[in-house]
């Protein structure tokens, strides 16, 4: 087993990945974690708020993403994709067990990715791409997004924050993600 | 739920933040349309780009060992436990969850209670409770490969449901199918028969044939099939003359 710890992979290559991780092949898990253990951990970090939850958190989600390996599809999704989905179900329902509700109800701009400067190329090719898909939304979107994804906020919860309709609240949560996607595909290509 | 329904959920399914009687309601519809599996795809790769954009933090020194640690000993204790306690330990704990409130079973509990505060209050504890049974049948019951789809079985012409059947799918090993009918309609002729089915339908199993049931017109039944059932989607169960008694689709639990 071998693949290459950075870089983007086909899709044979994430499947036999996934496969050698589903085999507890100690090289798979590494490669693996190499490439996503520090995402995941910055957004269980980010989520969660302290190291050791975030700790916690990424051990969870990589012993169950060797048990759902079998269920990995490369044709319905990226390896990437599906680990970080997984990682933040695990996240969010975390801090919903341990904070009741929701954690932030506000996310002020600091708190909000910021935009990066264009010579960060140590950047993981993933992050480097989604970071300048940022680019593509407005500050309200990505503030929007950041209560929903790092803070937990429901549209429901954001809509009587603000004061704003469910369903333009919904929508806009909407355009934004579909904003989000087209702007990384944009940039991932070559 | 039909698709604008779901497709007014997917944002928020993207992001992980629907209660568990949405999300229920939405998985359930994406396991057999493509439609708004393909929406919701596109939006959950949304999310995980989003998910990119979180401060890079340093890394605890050691996380990652303890990361190959506890996948590789979770690998090694697979292969330690045994086909036939892992087969009645499956059934059994299937019925666990089920009486504890796994499967959405807190859902459909909760969906017959009253007001909208209390239904979700209740799906809550439920499905709390049946957190650790999944976690038994997840960590020490299941093995990497094995798939376990779930099905509440309902008559044709009611919602509420009046059984359960599960498929777990295990390449290299005979497939496991049960069910557990907690009464069947009055005047049903016995006996009765359950069939699996693939997307299409055209490709029937029949996996258990029942002469009696118990006095209070309940039936458990689990065995061994010496087939791949990892295509099938819909069990349904027919009375002696042929009829649709109970039927349900075949989804993976959350």
């Amino acid at each position: 087993m071998s693949a290459r710890t950075h870089g983007p992979l086909h899709p044979r290559e994430e499947q036999a990945l996934v496969e050698g991780l589903l085999a507890g092949d100690e090289e798979a898990i590494r490669t693996v974690y190499a490439r996503y253990g520090r995402p995941v951990y910055s957004m269980g970090l980010r989520i969660l708020g302290s190291a050791e939850a975030a700790q916690e958190l990424t051990q969870d989600v990589f012993v169950t993403a060797w048990r759902k390996a079998a269920g990995f599809d490369p044709s319905r999704g990226r390896l990437s994709t599906w680990l970080m989905t997984i990682a933040h179900n695990l996240a969010v329902d975390r801090l919903r067990r341990e904070h009741g509700a929701r954690k932030p109800t506000l996310v002020l701009m600091d708190e909000v990715p910021e935009t990066p400067g264009l010579d960060e190329e140590e950047l993981l090719l993933e992050r480097d791409a989604a970071l300048r898909a940022l680019e593509a939304l407005t500050d309200a979107e990505r503030s929007l997004l950041g209560r929903a994804y790092f803070g937990g906020m429901t549209a429901r919860e954001i809509s009587e924050a603000d004061g704003v309709p469910l369903g333009t609240v919904k929508t806009r949560v909407r355009a934004a993600l579909i904003k989000l996607r087209r702007a990384n595909l944009d940039k991932e290509r070559p | 739920m039909n698709c604008p329904a779901v497709r007014d959920l997917l944002p928020e399914h993207a992001l992980s933040l629907l209660g568990p009687l949405d999300r229920l309601g939405v998985q359930r519809h994406l396991a057999w349309c493509a439609a708004c599996r393909k929406e919701a795809a596109s939006l959950e790769e949304a999310g995980a780009v989003f998910g990119f954009t979180a401060p890079e933090a340093q890394m605890p020194d050691g996380l990652q060992e303890r990361v190959v640690q506890a996948v590789s000993t979770g690998a090694a204790k697979e292969s330690t436990i045994r086909h036939r306690m892992r087969f009645l330990g499956v059934a059994a704990a299937v019925a666990a969850l089920v009486a504890l409130g796994g499967f959405g079973w807190g859902a459909v509990m909760a969906s017959r209670a009253g007001d909208a505060e209390r239904r979700a209050q209740e799906a809550e504890r439920l499905q709390e409770q049946g957190e650790g049974v999944q976690e038994v049948l997840d960590d020490q019951l299941l093995r990497p490969r094995d798939r376990l789809l779930f099905a509440w079985l309902v008559p044709n012409d009611g919602a509420q449901s009046d059984g359960w059947g599960y498929v777990v799918t295990s390449p290299g090993q005979p497939d496991v199918v049960g069910v557990n009918l907690v009464g069947l309609p009055a005047g049903v002729q016995m006996p009765v028969r359950v069939w699996l089915t693939g997307g299409g339908g055209n490709d029937r199993i029949l996996v258990v044939r029942a002469r009696r049931i118990d006095a209070s017109g309940a039936l458990e039944q689990a065995r061994r099939i010496d087939r791949n059932l990892s295509g099938v989607t819909v069990m349904v169960v027919k009375d002696a003359d042929g009829r649709v008694v109970l039927s349900g689709f075949l989804d993976a639990p959350d």
